[in-house]
């Protein structure tokens, strides 16, 4: 099989990276690595452990693809696999960041913008059970049942984290006002 | 634009330009990570009833590929892991690490006299975040005296139930576990769990465990096996994924406020015995003190329970009788709790 008719881009043989063909598996990254890598550092809040965790996913991806079944789309489920990675590793983790912000933050081009900046800041100062889903909800557009499925959490707490992340964010953006 | 667009355009660094000449690396090297599976489109019932029963969920899951991979014990029903003594981190641990020693003494001193049959049932709960707390499970453990094969034995018994739903009383009941246990040594016997789907069943000799299992479905397993046990042929062993023994075993330990003891479990075989986890449980007497349950107040000695560096439960058991009383189990962002609310005795 083609991840063509699943990720509709590239013909990339999913069939050859499953062999653990190393041209396969780098046409697989190219195709969506930066994707997964921003998931990865929106989740984990480090460029670090994000690095660490697109590295996991594809050195472990021609195994995984043998227990692929085709259901969905192909870069949904790849993604759905990082974010188990990364959210694995902020459990085992089990610490705040204490690395310097700078450290952690984009460098981007352009002059600085200081709401973009707050509203990062507010962010990445959320405790990781809240960001978590503050980041899948929100920013990658899981539906809540899926944001439960991945984190293991009740549909219920999700939405009540997010509401939390929510008022968390407001009062940090306000308090920084 | 409003703030979920500003949300969406926080930038995000790109990865290092060696990032895939790492990969690629590291394949080359030889090196393998088992990424987690996705849950597999099995009804929410049925992925209870085989999570509720998690040796034989063990057995599926390790039976689909042939390895053992890591089950995420955080993405398993909760409220379930209230009603079991001890959440099975290391025997689904993904490579098995070297062998854990007891962290104690090994426990040998038993007041077996103490032991007493009855009925014991506990209020399960869930608290998810300190914010959301579900209370819809009851476990039920029984223990009573019987015999086994002729000679005299505890018979004990555990059934939970979980209401899946109020207003329609939906219920899920996990499948009866039963174990007969040695009174003199507290060593299980024989154990026993039916579900409609599986059979299980495991012997225990002296220093052997016997296991075999039958799966029905659409795609039937067997496996028969056996494994040594580590340890005193007569010192007091539990069984993993059921409280049933841990229940009687707490009655008879001499608890005092400096008591501590380790005491192995017995793990899965499963189909490849040099993988069985015999796990040693670490019992330590951490505190005590008088705390309320709906069956009433209790002074307990507060006992912590290790079966890893990682996995802990605590126990509050009742001074006088040795009664599992209360037991909480803490997650990343839930707690399990357990609480006895009503304990039958047989009439004098």
């Amino acid at each position: 099989m083609s991840a063509a008719g699943a990720s509709g881009e590239l013909g990339v043989s999913v069939e050859e990276a499953r062999a653990g063909s190393p041209a396969a598996l780098a046409a697989l990254y190219r195709e969506h690595g930066a994707a997964l890598y921003r998931l990865a550092y929106r989740l984990t809040g480090t460029p670090q452990d994000a690095e660490d965790v697109v590295h996991d996913v594809f050195v472990g991806l021609p195994d995984a693809l043998e227990r692929y079944e085709e259901r969905g789309s192909f870069i949904g489920w790849l993604k759905r696999v990082t974010a188990r990675v990364a959210l694995m590793r902020l459990r085992s983790v089990k610490r705040r960041r204490e690395v310097a912000l700078e450290a952690t933050l984009p460098s981007v081009d352009g002059p600085p913008d200081a709401a973009g900046t707050a509203l990062r800041v507010a962010v990445d100062a959320l405790p990781n059970p809240l960001r978590s889903v503050l980041v899948l909800k929100e920013i990658e557009g899981y539906s809540h049942a899926e944001v439960g499925e991945l984190l293991g959490i009740s549909t219920g707490a999700s939405r009540v984290r997010l509401n939390r992340a929510m008022r968390l964010l407001r009062k940090t953006l306000e308090d920084g006002r | 634009m409003n703030w979920k667009d500003e949300l969406r355009r926080i930038p995000a660094p790109e990865p290092s330009k060696d990032l895939l000449e790492r990969i690629l690396a590291s394949r080359a090297a030889g090196v393998r990570v088992a990424l987690p599976q996705e849950r597999s489109p099995v009804s929410r019932r049925a992925a209870l009833l085989l999570t509720a029963a998690a040796a034989a969920l063990v057995l599926v899951v390790s039976t689909r590929g042939g390895d053992r991979r890591p089950l995420d014990s955080e993405n398993a029903y909760q409220d379930i892991a209230a009603g079991l003594s001890f959440w099975p981190r290391d025997a689904m641990a993904q490579e098995a690490g070297p062998p854990r020693l007891p962290r104690y003494e090994p426990v040998n001193k038993l007041r077996v006299a103490r032991a007493q049959e009855g009925t014991w049932t506990y209020r399960t709960c869930t608290v998810f975040d300190d914010v959301l707390t579900k209370c819809r499970g009851r476990l039920t453990i029984a223990i009573s005296e019987a015999k086994w094969e002729g000679r005299p034995a505890w018979l004990i018994s555990q059934q939970q139930k979980s209401v899946r739903d109020w207003s329609t009383m939906d219920t899920i009941r996990t499948p009866l576990d039963t174990t007969y246990v040695d009174p003199a040594t507290l060593r299980p016997m024989y154990h026993v769990m039916n579900g409609k789907a599986f059979h299980f069943v495991r012997r225990v000799t002296e220093d052997t465990i016997h296991e075999a299992l039958d799966i029905g479905g659409a795609a039937p397993r067997s496996w028969r096996s056996s494994a040594g046990i580590p340890g005193d042929r007569h010192a007091p062993l539990v069984l993993r994924w059921a409280r049933v023994d841990l229940t009687l075993l707490l009655q008879v330990l001499p608890l005092d406020r400096w008591w501590r003891g380790s005491v192995y479990s017995v793990g899965l075989v499963g189909p490849d015995p040099s993988k069985t986890g015999f796990v040693p449980v670490d019992l330590r007497v951490v505190g005590s003190g008088r705390i309320v349950v709906p069956a009433g107040r209790f002074e307990c000695w507060k006992v912590e329970l290790r079966d890893s560096p990682e996995s802990m439960l605590m126990l509050w058991v009742s001074k006088d009788h040795g009664w599992l009383v209360k037991t909480e189990q803490q997650g990343p962002d839930w707690r399990a709790e357990s609480a006895l609310v009503s304990a039958t005795l047989p009439a004098p």
